[in-house]
């Protein structure tokens, strides 16, 4: 008996709630033009939202490549660190500048590193015959560097540890310093001249693209023996560390180490504080997400307000439907509807009005992120939950704003309303 | 049109809107929060832009800075430059006829000390007896030190209000001696008030004779970089070339060759500033309107519900001899009216959400008055583009068909 009941009651509801869609579709078609812009509202806010949360979430997501391609193995060790404000930069300048010794304790006392690289960096003009190129980045590093930097070779070879322990004058080229110098020559053989040395080229790197705006490719990678001849000692050496194991736990005790290592280099007494930083890209990750965090937050708040404007765009188009079908009220009360019937159809009205708008929006949104992608090649990815929260948040806007309108309907007096004019 | 007619289209806008209270104020709310918005955060931009001026206008108005490298670009870290020295300085001073003023400044941080009270780590400036001129800065307790003091290696100093605060509270701090970085120092002056700039307190600074800091701190000559003022702002462009020019002989750059040195004015980090903020502030003032071009799509929809629902009214106003145009105006005034309330009170309100941010939070905030005057400019904007469209529909109705509209 009480499941005969429960099916019956099931496929009433049914049958009641295919005819509130039928209604609600008709007099949306009914007024065309009224039901567009009604939509239009919602869809606007929908589809901010989502290109937002893309276009955020590419950044994220870009940052955070970036962010690994320097390693995630790796971690540097550096005389500044992360350096937010000025009274940090003093205090980073009055530290001892690394040197050779601290790079021969490092080599020989670490257990848990599998490669370190000392290098330095400087800019200098670069030669090929008569054609010159500036601001170039000259990176003098340690060899073996390969296994503590992401560097992919395009021609010719890494230069090896024997050479750059025989200070030979080699040089490896970035994509940028091959495009311009060589073009569609073989640029291994060749020969450049760099602060007054000739080097020989022994490979050109790939391709690395721009990081923010700045060319990550205007570089050439020389021995750090031969660097210092040429440049002298500058104060930037810093380290590059492989840990040979390159789990978190891993990083953490190689990153320990390493420190202990270095605050006995550098004769640090127990309880001074470090005169070095140890950085490594999760520490990065959080410094960016920190300064982001806050900021996008606010961004996609100040979107939301749109969806509000739109919820109430909804609301009030409600009124004046609700208003302008009193006398349809009247009568469907009249023949026997009661309250809760008047009430959905209403609701499922504004409900089909919003989500109308907010699917249109995700598609548009969608479509956005696409464009950028394409044209800006940022890696914009629409998020499934940025989807779902757009309709959600959509269904939930027609609901609220359709709650008062479809409320005053249910309540009209089937007399009162079948008199109005 | 005359005076009567506007007038009319005025009071009957007016009716239209009072006679559908809830409708017309659901139409405004919305129109009010898009305008909210985006005055709140016009005003904090501006507010940013504008206390960001003030500071940097506060580093001394038309003073020169010389610096190693140009702080607008990346020029750090590329190979090291000469260091500039007091004699550079010197040289400004006597080779630079449209300068006034020269104050080579070398820069540490420590500890002060007096008695048992001891700061945090602060700023200790060595510095030249012009230091006052070429800061735009003054002393409001005793005095600053003398070129003489200077000279002699004299063991003064001169502190700022947050140094006076921690280490004296009430106590008057002059010709006592304080320990700064453990070397006795007698205090001769208080500096002003100077205030935050960006994240740094001004106020927490200790300034010591140059050569007194070069002892101390053993810098010898070097000074981190150099300040110099102008005799007039007008000079200001010459007075650069001069110090350029004495500067290039002076370290040896070829002719031909970029300057290995940077001369920035307050105009440049103005302009650096600008240059960082500036996209990022219109990205924030475009999201912030898009809630408003959707407050002004509702404006539309309404205005084409009321077209709609006086389809009558209006043709018993053609057939009494009203014109289009009288009709267009009709319903553009009812619009413009609409967004007009809502962007007046979402001025009120975004002002008053300025001002609780200005006043309860860091952030500063600020509303010139033409940023006022353009939100309801705005607003009526918006409603005369979103009732175009009805008002137009409305004007070109037949009258005879609207009559027997039903």
């Amino acid at each position: 008996m009480s499941r005969f009941s429960f099916g019956r009651r099931v496929a009433e509801a049914r049958v009641k709630f295919v005819e509130d869609f039928r209604l609600a579709f008709g007099t949306l078609r009914a007024n065309k033009l009224r039901s567009f812009l009604t939509i239009l509202g919602t869809l606007i806010g929908v589809c901010s939202i989502i290109a937002l949360v893309s276009i955020i979430n590419g950044l994220n997501r870009y940052v955070a490549k970036e962010i690994a391609e320097e390693g995630s193995a790796t971690f540097w060790v550096d005389r500044f660190g992360i350096i937010t404000n000025a009274e940090e930069w003093m205090r980073a300048m009055k530290r001892r500048p690394f040197d050779a010794h601290d790079y021969r304790s490092l080599v020989e006392g670490s257990t848990t590193a599998s490669e370190v690289t000392a290098r330095r960096w400087r800019q200098e003009g670069v030669k090929f015959r008569s054609h010159r190129l500036e601001r170039i980045g000259i990176l003098g590093v340690t060899g073996g560097y390969e296994d503590t930097h992401s560097l992919a070779i395009a021609e010719g070879r890494h230069f090896l540890r024997e050479e750059a322990d025989r200070r030979q004058a080699v040089v490896v080229i970035g994509y940028q310093v091959r495009d311009e110098f060589l073009g569609a020559l073989d640029p291994v053989g060749k020969e450049l001249r760099i602060g007054g040395r000739t080097f020989d080229v022994v490979g050109s790197l790939a391709k690395r693209g721009s990081m923010l705006g700045e060319s990550q490719d205007d570089l050439v990678l020389i021995p750090l023996s031969v660097f210092e001849k040429s440049f002298g000692r500058s104060d930037n050496l810093h380290f590059v560390v492989r840990a040979a194991d390159s789990s978190p736990e891993g990083m953490e005790t190689a990153q320990e180490e390493v420190r202990a290592i270095m605050r006995m280099s550098r004769g640090l007494a127990p309880g001074e504080p470090d005169d070095f930083d140890i950085v490594d890209s999760k520490m990065l990750m959080d410094l960016y997400r920190s300064f982001t965090g806050g900021f996008f937050i606010v961004m996609i708040g100040i979107v939301s307000v749109s969806l509000v404007v739109g919820g109430i765009v909804i609301m009030n188009i409600m009124l004046v439907s609700v208003t302008e079908r009193t006398r349809e009220i009247g009568i469907r009360k009249a023949i026997g509807a009661r309250r809760s019937d008047v009430m959905r159809q209403f609701l499922v009205e504004s409900a089909l009005l919003s989500v109308a708008g907010g699917a249109i929006g995700v598609a548009l949104g969608a479509g956005l992120a696409t464009l950028i992608r394409v044209t800006s090649g940022m890696p914009v990815q629409v998020e499934w939950w940025s989807v779902a929260a757009g309709l959600g948040l959509a269904c939930s806007v027609g609901i609220t704003f359709g709650l008062y309108p479809a409320a005053r309907a249910s309540r009209l007096e089937p007399i009162a309303a079948l008199r109005y004019e | 049109m005359q005076r009567g007619v506007w007038m009319m289209s005025f009071s009957m806008a007016f009716a239209a809107i009072r006679a559908h209270k809830l409708r017309s104020s659901l139409t405004i709310l919305g129109v009010f929060v898009g305008v909210t918005t985006v005055i709140w955060m016009v005003s904090l931009v501006q507010g940013l832009d504008r206390s960001m001026s003030r500071q940097i206008a506060g580093l001394g108005a038309n003073v020169l800075y010389v610096t190693k490298f140009d702080m607008a670009s990346n020029e750090w870290g590329e190979k090291p430059r000469k260091d500039f020295t007091v004699s550079d300085a010197d040289a400004i001073a006597r080779g630079c006829p449209s300068v006034s003023a020269v104050c080579p400044i070398q820069s540490n941080q420590g500890r002060i000390k007096f008695r048992l009270q001891e700061t945090t780590m602060i700023r200790i400036d060595g510095v030249g007896a012009s230091f006052l001129d070429v800061r735009n800065w003054g002393v409001q307790e005793g005095r600053f030190f003398t070129e003489s003091e200077v000279e002699a290696h004299t063991p003064v100093c001169v502190i700022g209000t947050r140094v006076q605060e921690a280490l004296f509270g009430v106590v008057s701090p002059l010709d006592k001696e304080v320990l700064v970085e453990g070397t006795r120092y007698r205090v001769i002056g208080v500096l002003e008030e100077k205030g935050r700039f960006l994240d740094q307190d001004r106020d927490k600074i200790v300034v010591l004779p140059f050569w007194s800091f070069a002892r101390q701190f053993d810098t010898r000559d070097v000074a981190g970089f150099i300040l110099a003022m102008p005799r007039d702002g007008r000079l200001k462009e010459q007075a650069e070339d001069e110090i350029r020019e004495v500067l290039r002989r002076r370290r040896k750059v070829p002719f031909g060759e970029p300057d290995d040195f940077a001369i920035g004015t307050q105009e440049s980090l103005l302009a650096l500033y600008k240059k960082i903020t500036g996209a990022f502030f219109m990205v924030m003032v475009a999201i912030s309107s898009i809630g408003l071009l959707v407050g002004g799509i509702g404006v539309m929809d309404i205005m084409l519900v009321s077209v709609t629902e006086r389809t009558r009214e209006i043709g018993i106003r053609k057939a009494l001899g009203a014109r289009r145009a009288d009709i267009l105006w009709q319903f553009l005034i009812e619009a413009m009216t609409l967004t007009g309330v809502g962007g007046v009170l979402g001025v009120g309100v975004g002002l008053g959400a300025a001002k609780l941010v200005d006043k309860f939070t860091p952030l500063p905030s600020a509303a010139p008055l033409w940023s006022v005057l353009l939100a309801v400019g705005i607003a009526c904007g918006v409603g005369l583009v979103s009732g175009m469209y009805p008002a137009f529909r409305a004007s070109r109705l037949e009258p005879i068909e609207a009559l027997r509209y039903e």
